[in-house]
């Protein structure tokens, strides 16, 4: 594995209610702040907004899909949930290379990771890290 | 029993939570983050965030942390694969906790280790959510 790219793009993601009512269930999180409106709207939220850990797995799965076993067995990522999703947003997983450094024989990638919409709003920031071992460079 | 969020402080380590990585709960969460049936058909073993997905919830269920609490950040360092069925042990650690603006952040650190009996330490990962103080548990 060498080809690391100056930038990953994922597809643009519509957090649409269904979907999120689909990944409650999915996942076991039944927050109501996520799939009830009217309970949302009780909140400082006032509307439903999406689960952090959804937003995180879709940029998670980017890189997984991209780094394969690499990121399986050596990668660290690291997401700050900055602004809430709202249901309907539509927004864009992104990894923008850092830095691409050898350290004691191994190859280490670091990534500006986000999750924004085409206005520039970002809403999920963070850094991804990947390890590759001496026989993988 | 809901644990007493209050009495939480840095250092304490809560219940070892037991769970186990079931074949239907890891396909249903990846569709939902993949977007399509297919997503988990070819997968061999489980991404490092599905791993996380499944330990959160199990510790959010134990923890009883009431509606309105919101995911402020996450970070998960993978070590190792985790193949379906796998039955794993999460071992966690409250390393901060803070009231702002009228929610408690808490800050918690696990260790993810398969029940194997080589014990293997999967996945790393730091939560930070903030808990609404004013509202019935």
């Amino acid at each position: 594995m060498n080809d690391v790219p100056g930038e990953i793009s994922g597809e643009w993601q519509e957090f649409v209610q269904r979907r999120v009512d689909e990944y409650a269930v999915a996942s076991g999180d039944h927050n109501p702040i996520h799939i009830d409106p009217q309970y949302a709207a009780s909140t400082p939220f006032k509307s439903t907004i999406v689960h952090g850990m959804l937003a995180f797995g879709v940029l998670a799965e980017m890189m997984a899909a991209y780094f394969g076993e690499n990121w399986v067995s050596g990668s660290f990522l690291k997401m700050r949930f900055r602004a809430p999703i709202y249901v309907g947003t539509v927004a864009i997983p992104r990894a923008v290379l850092q830095s691409d450094k050898t350290d004691n024989g191994s190859r280490v990638v670091e990534y500006v990771v986000t999750f924004s919409d085409d206005q520039g709003n970002v809403f999920v920031d963070g850094t991804a890290r990947i390890d590759f071992p001496e026989n993988n460079l | 029993m809901a644990v007493d969020i209050s009495l939480l402080s840095r250092g304490t380590r809560l219940e070892r939570i037991e769970f186990a990585l079931d074949d239907q709960y890891i396909r249903r969460y990846l569709e939902v983050i993949t977007g399509n049936a297919e997503g988990s058909v070819v997968r061999r073993s489980i991404p490092p965030h599905g791993i996380a997905t499944r330990a959160i919830l199990a510790l959010l269920n134990y923890l009883s942390l009431p509606s309105g609490t919101v995911h402020v950040s996450q970070s998960i360092t993978s070590h190792t694969e985790a193949m379906f069925g796998d039955k794993l042990t999460m071992l966690t650690t409250v390393t901060q906790t803070r009231v702002l603006r009228m929610y408690m952040h808490i800050s918690l650190g696990f260790d993810i280790y398969d029940n194997s009996e080589t014990g293997r330490l999967l996945v790393q990962g730091d939560t930070v959510v903030m808990v609404p103080l004013e509202q019935d548990r």
